[in-house]
């Protein structure tokens, strides 16, 4: 058809062109000012002449195509100005026809024939039947096209549509819609023609000029959209039957997707919502490589904005069935195209779920529906393993997820997990994150054991190692972000009443312990602090002595949180599982279980012995203990005084000497406790602070003593800090003499220069004195006990 | 011949999908309003006779698809154009702020002579719905845009209720009527051609 | 002027989920100078990365470190004076040596002082009980700014979501003490002044 060329090549022939036509109608302009008809015609069908050329792209052509119009505007002007002077329009419709050649005849023909139809003088119909009967003549594709473009645009404001001062007799409507839809007829065959004409070797370009030239097609419809006549019984009846006819009679792809499209597009919602049937009745038909899902989604799209801009259009759907007629529609498209990849039927899938999640919000059955639907067509298969296939079904089964903003939704649709079954493992990671970020970014809790057990399943691609993936290079990082969602996760999972807390906090454990040694360090701790969480709660209950022969105690609560945390300091976390001792222990405390408490901390201390090997790890571990032990009161004198001598004894034995002064005199405060029922040890609080003096002093002593800042000379210092806590305290074990000994050796000590102080204990120092000082001006009873102190 | 020229005035109307533009025509040549989305395929026009200082004039507006992929054609319709309107909905911001890229593809593919007076019009279109409730884009703001722009007239309008539309079309003929016709000046070679032209388009396959 | 977060004992993912919706969106990036942090346990710093990456994040190694200070020397001249040393870990001399920051018993006021001594600072900030806390001591002032998650605690029951922030000009301290009650957002202001006489500057 068009021969090969360059873009050079046609630049120039455009060039060529546009000049022929300037020529022409340079001419034709002076023949008109000079109102000579026989020259301007013979001009205008020279300069029409260049529309005959075969070798522009339609690109090119339309733009010779616009120059040609335009001056045609002028020619028009001048016919209707002839006609007012009293020339014969039917003459003029005479006279064109004598241009020799069929195209620039046609132009003219058409132009006249718009100033005949203004001029009345023969009913509109009549002349547009007419010039489109004649139009048949040029079978040319894009000459046709445009020809018939041509007709299009000067008929368009002529038309005998309802209302229109060229409106016939009571019907005459419709034979501008006869009119249009032959000329839309026409040119889709042109159009569809034009694929087959040329060698195959051209197909590519032919389908782009193609695609370049469909809106002339599409502008038919357009023009369909905007007859006032066309009522919904006409569109119904004639004008989409007739419309749809072509479009699947031609059984052309690019036509059959791009005419779908324009139909959904210019016509109005509450026509596609009451023809649904036979729009999507067409469906089915057409090839099958057009994409059905892009157009299906184009009309719900529509239909769904449709039914959100107004809430009286709701009930309409229901009545028509809309989803009913979605749904079925879709399941036989992809009935009918057994070749159709996977990935085409879930994006249809999740276009209907988007539909029916915007217009039915309320219609949980519908969503179950349309997963179902997309289970039965899983089911058989093998995992999904394509990508964009899994991408859509995570975006399927995201859809109901974000739009209820409530994972007890989700959790209520049965197909929810079946579908859930067809992924890979990583994709149902994606999707348990997914459902995770959602709960939390709702602030959605799951009150019941049933709802967790529910959620658990749909997540279990975080919770256990899958089947399969132990080889799995798992990303170190990747895994602590899951593993850390899944512990926020757990503070999700709440109920308000005791009774079914405790069976949530049994259900979660029984999912956690099975989750693998590397889970467990980030799945037990909350779960902990939930049930200690709970533990609180009936604290308070039980002092209002409600529930006496309540199921949910304290004491059932503890005996889980122990068999839970021991799963953990079987794993290398033991310094985790300590931590989690002593809080169990603080609060058995405060519920007076001195058993149980004794119980824990009695764990953490074997934990400590045997499992806390690291230096740095003991201390932090000791102080944690001494911090926990100096709090709880539950006691007895003899359980207490295993525990604080064990916790002294630890102390002393640390690997580094400043360490162990220090935990030592941290020691000091397990035998002062200042509450209601009080410790008041102060022999041995003396003890504690004499044995760190001598630590201290033993580490002065060694040679190669740790410089800077945490040296020996400013361990003193902390001690003198002690001494004066205690002192002010009232511990009579500590005199005003004592101080004044200590002060006078750190004096000494920071003297001799060995090894150098360095300025934080210095300063350290002189700020403990200032505080000395500012006591002693303080006046009061605190000023009193300091005067005997000397500095 | 320039006289001839004169009595039609082009005028382009651009704007996003849905903003109305073929409902402000529509209202203004037909005076007919429908609620009903219907979007456009390709470039197509309406005219109107108006006159103006005892003149008649022909207007010949150019309605165009908002939606790229409805306008598979190119744009040469631009050329010639008198005036350019721009459309906008007041109650979507990104219909405001795509004016510019519309104003500028405009600019370029017309390449008018002089592009920095070429005259446009801005129409915040919509105003009616919910009595302006809903409106995101303030009169303030699109009147300093069309101020930054070289003062291009604005104008609010509800092609629903009529109301503007007529004065904003009397403007928009006015600065079209303004703008020099910028037709090549054709000078036709000494010799005339025509012969030879004739055949050279013979090219063609005769019809 | 400096403005100084201070966010306390957040616990996420142990004890708490996330930050309280109100109290994220009032954190909004951009004009926080420091931020510091009396809990390491969670993953906060995840919260952190997205909304003040560039920011000065301290954080203590665990939760065992039962109260942290910051070494600001309010300025007594004009001069300037970097405010706080402060890189991703704790400043010398509490990053050599953690446990020091362990006051026993916790949240003893006369043991917090000491250590106060000891670090000579003027604003010691601290944690552990999850209770908001703000008193002048000695020249300097002692804050805990409580739990920003308002997370569980074994010291302190009905723990209100806390945190403090810290307006630090020159010898003037504006706290600013956003406390979430019933599900709505408290704010109280408490000005100190640094009192005591001028040390020698090194």
């Amino acid at each position: 058809m068009l021969p090969a060329a360059g873009g050079e090549d046609e630049e120039k022939w455009l060039a060529e062109g546009i000049a022929g036509l300037q020529q022409n109608a340079f001419y034709m302009h002076r023949s008109l000012d000079s109102n000579n008809l026989r020259d301007a015609l013979k001009y205008s069908a020279q300069m029409l002449s260049e529309l005959r050329t075969s070798r522009l792209s339609p690109h090119k052509y339309y733009e010779l195509y616009m120059r040609a119009f335009d001056e045609l505007r002028k020619l028009e002007m001048f016919f209707k100005e002839e006609t007012m002077k009293g020339c014969s329009v039917i003459d003029l419709y005479e006279l064109v026809q004598h241009a020799g050649n069929i195209l620039p005849r046609l132009y003219l023909l058409c132009t006249v024939g718009s100033v005949y139809i203004k001029s009345k003088e023969a009913p509109a119909k009549d002349i547009l039947k007419d010039l489109v009967e004649m139009c048949r003549g040029i079978q040319h594709p894009v000459r046709g096209l445009f020809l018939r473009s041509y007709l299009s645009q000067i008929s368009k404001d002529k038309l005998p549509d309802i209302g229109s001062e060229y409106e016939g007799d009571s019907d005459s409507f419709i034979d501008a819609v006869e009119f249009v839809l032959q000329n839309f007829t026409e040119m889709n065959k042109l159009w569809v023609r034009m694929q087959h004409q040329g060698p195959a070797r051209e197909k590519e370009k032919r389908e782009k000029e193609r695609s370049e030239l469909r809106d002339l097609v599409g502008k038919n419809l357009h023009v369909l959209s905007q007859i006032d006549g066309i009522d919904l019984d006409m569109y119904k009846d004639t004008v989409l039957p007739r419309v749809l006819e072509q479009v699947v009679n031609c059984k052309d792809e690019i036509a059959q997707h791009y005419l779908m499209d324009c139909i959904i597009q210019v016509f109005p919602d509450e026509y596609h919502l009451q023809t649904l049937e036979i729009l999507l009745g067409a469906c089915p038909q057409l090839q099958p490589t057009v994409d059905i899902m892009i157009v299906l989604s184009q009309l719900m799209d529509r239909l769904s904005i449709y039914a959100a801009s107004s809430a009286e259009i709701l009930p309409e759907f229901l009545q028509v069935e809309a989803f009913a007629k979605l749904s079925n529609a879709i399941g036989k498209v992809i009935d009918f195209q057994p070749e159709m990849p996977i990935v085409s039927a879930i994006s249809l899938y999740v276009s209907l779920l988007t539909f029916t999640l915007r217009v039915h919000p309320d219609r949980l059955d519908f969503v179950d529906q349309v997963l179902g639907a997309c289970v039965k067509k899983l089911s058989g298969r093998p995992k999904i393993e394509d990508n964009k296939a899994t991408k859509q079904i995570v975006a399927l089964l995201s859809a109901p997820v974000e739009k209820y903003k409530d994972i007890d939704t989700a959790l209520k649709l049965s197909n929810f997990p079946r579908v859930m079954d067809h992924l890979d493992n990583a994709t149902k990671k994606v999707m348990a994150v997914v459902i995770i970020q959602s709960i939390m970014k709702n602030i959605t809790y799951i009150s019941t054991s049933d709802k967790v057990e529910a959620l658990f399943v749909l997540i279990q691609g975080l919770m256990k190692d899958m089947d399969g993936t132990q080889d799995e290079e798992l990303d170190e990082e990747d895994f602590k972000e899951e593993q850390n969602s899944v512990a926020r996760l757990i503070h999700m999972l709440y109920n308000d009443d005791p009774e079914q807390m405790l069976e949530i906090i049994r259900t979660v454990r029984d999912h956690i312990l099975i989750g693998g040694p590397k889970r467990l360090a980030f799945t037990v701790p909350p779960l902990i602090f939930s049930a200690l969480k709970l533990v609180r709660r009936l604290q308070v209950h039980e002092a209002d002595e409600i529930d006496e022969d309540a199921t949910t105690t304290p004491k059932k609560i503890f005996q889980i949180l122990s068999q839970t945390i021991e799963a953990l300091s079987s794993v290398p976390s033991s310094e985790l599982a300590l931590r989690l001792y002593l809080q169990c222990a603080e609060t058995a405390n405060d519920c007076d279980l001195e058993p149980v408490a004794y119980e824990f901390l009695t764990r953490a201390f074997i934990l400590y012995e045997e499992e806390v090997a690291d230096s740095k790890a003991q201390v932090t571990a000791i102080h944690l203990i001494i911090g926990t032990l100096q709090r709880m009161n539950a006691f007895g004198v003899e359980n207490r005084d295993t525990l604080t001598h064990k916790a002294t004894g630890y102390s002393a034995k640390l690997l580094k000497k400043p360490d162990q002064c220090r935990a030592v005199y941290a020691c000091s405060h397990l035998f002062w406790v200042e509450n209601q029922d009080g410790i008041k040890d102060g022999e041995r609080v003396l003890l504690c602070l004499k044995r760190a003096l001598r630590i201290a002093n033993a580490a002065q002593q060694m040679v190669n003593v740790t410089r800077g800042s945490s040296g020996p000379a400013t361990l003193y210092v902390e001690i003198l800090n002690k001494y004066l806590y205690y002192f002010e305290k009232g511990n009579p074990q500590i005199t005003s003499s004592a101080i004044e000994g200590l002060i006078e050796l750190i004096m000494t000590e920071m003297q001799s220069d060995n090894p150098p102080s360095d300025p934080s204990t210095d300063a350290f120092l002189s700020s403990t004195m200032r505080y000395i000082q500012f006591q002693k001006q303080k006046g009061g009873v605190m000023g009193e006990k300091y005067q005997p102190i000397k500095v | 011949m320039a006289s001839r020229r004169r009595m039609l005035l082009k005028v382009i109307i651009l704007g996003d999908s849905g903003v109305g533009k073929t409902s402000l025509m529509n209202q203004y040549v037909n005076k007919k309003f429908s609620n009903q989305y219907k979007a456009t395929i390709g470039a197509d026009f309406l005219t109107k006779e108006i006159q103006f200082e005892d003149r008649l004039f022909t207007l010949q507006i150019w309605d165009t698809a908002g939606q790229e992929r409805f306008q598979s054609l190119g744009v040469a319709f631009y050329r010639g154009a008198d005036c350019c309107v721009l459309v906008y909905d007041v109650n979507v911001m990104k219909s405001f702020e795509n004016l510019n890229n519309w104003r500028e593809e405009f600019l370029i593919q017309a390449s008018p002579s002089d592009p920095e007076n070429f005259p446009f019009v801005v129409l915040g279109n919509k105003i009616d719905i919910d009595n302006g409730n809903s409106r995101v884009v303030s009169e303030k703001k699109a009147r300093a845009w069309c101020a930054s722009k070289g003062n291009i007239p604005y104008f609010e309008t509800s092609a629903k209720e009529g109301f503007n539309v007529e004065a904003a079309f009397q403007c928009i003929a006015k600065i079209a009527l303004k703008n020099e016709p910028e037709d090549e000046i054709y000078l036709p070679d000494t010799i005339d051609v025509a012969g030879n032209r004739q055949h050279r388009s013979s090219s063609g396959c005769g019809c | 002027m400096v403005l100084v977060l201070a966010l306390g004992d957040l616990h996420i993912p142990h004890r708490a989920a996330d930050l309280p919706a109100k109290f994220k969106s009032m954190l909004v990036p951009g004009k926080i100078h420091h931020i510091l942090c009396t809990d390491g346990t969670g993953i906060h710093s995840s919260w952190a990365d997205r909304t003040e990456p560039d920011r000065n994040w301290v954080e203590p190694a665990s939760d065992t470190m039962l109260a942290l200070a910051l070494g600001s020397h309010l300025s007594y001249d004009n001069r300037p004076r970097p405010l706080i040393h402060l890189h991703r870990r704790l400043p010398s001399p509490l990053s050599d040596h953690p446990r020091l920051a362990q006051v026993v018993p916790w949240g003893d006021l006369d043991s917090l002082a000491m250590l106060q001594r000891k670090l000579d600072v003027d604003i010691l900030i601290t944690g552990h009980t999850h209770q908001f806390k703000a008193y002048k001591h000695e020249g300097g002032v002692v804050i805990n700014p409580g739990s920003a998650t308002g997370a569980y605690s074994s010291i302190s029951y009905d723990v209100n979501p806390s945190f403090v922030l810290m307006d630090i000009d020159g010898l003037h301290v504006v706290l600013y003490v956003y406390e979430l009650i019933d599900g709505e957002v408290k704010v109280d202001r408490i000005d100190f002044k640094k009192s005591s006489p001028p040390r020698p500057t090194p």
